[in-house]
């Protein structure tokens, strides 16, 4: 292995532990996002008299809704403190390709927040009565729509990280283009309950999140440059 | 032909072409949009299943599919932004962004009130409908990135970047509102019927407003475009020239 | 070539009974494309307005002083 590849993972692991660090330090940013989750879900049992069996039927609905919510709330403060610092600044300079540096960056922030979602979406699942066949759908269409979601979202936060308020707009870009994730996700949980077979979709959800982490870092490292200019 | 369209590349040649160029356009558009629309809606025979409802489709598929090519065009004059750098691009793509929103909301709101009586229902979760609804989230998207930036590259660079992203985003809308639908099965009354069973009697008119709405719509964005350039030209010598000549109701 | 559809002017607002739908959708079309033509329109006359505006402001500015003197009675009133 070449002494450049070396430095690029030396940078990548330090990326990563930095990301893993700062959840360490600030637990909120973990906490919040999942309070989020749970709070939010545990609204809609409470929006009306549901029958049992109609609520475990919008169940995977509202889980998948609430998670791309949660995903772009807890994405907003992505590149906020470094934008704030001049770290990002000195990482558009850096030798070092931004696009594995983005993707790491992502990766690492999925961990701390998307990854309790994931953990804690069965429990839900419990609370909004999702019938048996639809838990491993769940989990598992989660943790492959989760980092689509993630990384559609940095997208968003990177364009609008140089802007003072930018939680709202921050959803009007981001909830149309995180659509296909949601219909996907959420589809394959109920095509489970029906019964029918669900690889299809898994391979789908696959698919958009191969294409995601393959366009996104683009997306996002061009974003990023205008944002410091 | 390259030349010429290199010419349109800079803001003073793109803003001294149309000015002989516009009132053929107006011209031509109104006089296509006229008989499209007196013709389908007053003597274009009426539809053996619809009535006279269907003389909607005259302004409802033209709009719908100028919406489409709207945003095309707006992908392509980003991409040339953010590629070349090219000023008079960006200044399209921000006149597509309300041509598109509007276009965008009548093929929304004529389609409704052409489902209702054909289909029963305003609004059914169809894979055209739903994906034209997003569709118009992303042209909103795309306006108030732009306008939430105080400084005008950044705000070009941006939407343009976001433009690129919903261009490779909305196909895959599109398939995935299409798959949603199969498994949930709306109101099957769709029933795509043949389009070449209409006879031509229905189907001229609809050639004339359509050629007349893709007309105006080039109308309106060369309009836009127009503005924009006189706005971050005005420091330019050619328009503090055009300001003394040019009458103020012109 | 093509007739009228219609029997006068009245039968031709019915619409055949879909006079609600045909005419909410025309009007929603016409309303949202008026005001397609005349947004740029009215934008042009205040952008003109204001470079020329801008455009005397300098004049003045860059002009020798005994024009100055004249200046006050010509800056119009924000009334006018």
């Amino acid at each position: 292995m070449t002494r450049q590849a070396l430095g690029l993972l030396a940078c990548l692991r330090a990326t990563l532990l930095r990301e893993l660090q700062i959840a360490v330090s600030s637990p909120g940013k973990v906490v919040n996002p999942l309070m989020f989750f749970v709070i939010a879900s545990a609204l809609f049992p409470l929006s009306g008299r549901l029958d049992l069996a109609v609520l475990g039927s919008i169940a995977p609905g509202i889980l998948w809704v609430t998670a791309l919510l949660a995903v772009m709330l807890s994405m907003e403060g992505l590149f906020r403190s470094d934008f704030d610092d001049g770290t990002l600044e000195q990482l558009l300079l850096s030798p070092q390709p931004l696009y594995f540096h983005l993707l790491v960056k992502v990766l690492g922030h999925w961990l701390v927040t998307g990854l309790p979602l994931v953990v804690i979406a069965p429990l839900l699942g419990l609370l909004l009565n999702l019938p048996a066949a639809g838990y491993q759908p769940l989990i598992l269409g989660l943790l492959l729509g989760t980092p689509t979601l993630s990384l559609v979202a940095a997208i968003g936060t990177a364009l609008t990280v140089g802007l003072a308020r930018s939680g709202l707009l921050l959803a009007v870009l981001i909830l149309p283009l995180s659509i296909p994730v949601l219909v996907f996700g959420a589809g394959v949980v109920d095509t489970a309950l029906n019964g029918l077979p669900v690889a299809g979709l898994f391979s789908l959800l696959g698919a958009l999140l191969l294409l995601a982490a393959s366009l996104a870092p683009l997306a996002i490292a061009a974003s990023l440059r205008i944002s410091v200019q | 032909m390259m030349q010429w369209l290199y010419k349109l590349g800079s803001p003073r040649h793109f803003y001294e072409m149309t000015t002989g160029f516009l009132p053929w356009l107006a011209g031509a558009t109104f006089l296509l949009l006229g008989i499209g629309l007196v013709w389908g809606l007053g003597f274009a025979p009426p539809d053996y299943q619809m009535g006279d409802n269907f003389r909607i489709i005259y302004i409802h598929v033209p709009t719908a599919t100028g919406a489409i090519w709207i945003y095309a065009m707006m992908a392509a004059m980003a991409a040339m932004h953010l590629v070349w750098n090219l000023k008079v691009a960006d200044m399209v793509a921000k006149s597509c962004g309300i041509v598109g929103t509007s276009f965008c909301a009548i093929a929304l709101f004529t389609g409704a009130f052409w489902g209702k009586p054909t289909w029963g229902t305003y609004w059914i979760w169809d894979a055209k409908l739903t994906s034209f609804l997003i569709l118009l989230f992303v042209y909103i998207g795309v306006m108030a990135l732009r306008s939430a930036f105080d400084s005008e590259t950044s705000a070009s660079k941006a939407a343009s970047v976001l433009t690129l992203v919903g261009v490779v985003n909305l196909p895959i809308i599109y398939y995935a509102a299409v798959w949603w639908n199969t498994l949930h099965q709306g109101p099957s009354v769709l029933g795509d019927r043949d389009a070449s069973a209409n006879p031509p009697e229905i189907w001229i008119p609809a050639f004339f407003s359509g050629f007349g709405l893709i007309g105006l719509l080039f109308l309106i964005v060369i309009l836009h475009t127009r503005n924009e350039i006189l706005y971050r030209e005005r420091r330019a010598q050619w328009v503090q020239e055009l300001l003394t000549r040019e009458p103020i109701h012109a | 070539m093509p007739e009228f559809q219609f029997e006068g002017v009245a039968d031709f607002f019915a619409m055949g009974g879909h006079a609600y739908f045909v005419w909410m959708s025309y009007g929603f079309f016409f309303v949202v494309l008026a005001f397609n033509l005349w947004l740029p329109r009215h934008q042009r006359f205040r952008l003109l307005r204001l470079l020329r505006a801008r455009q005397t402001r300098q004049a003045r500015s860059e002009s020798p002083p005994p024009a100055r003197a004249a200046a006050p009675e010509t800056t119009p009133s924000p009334g006018a």
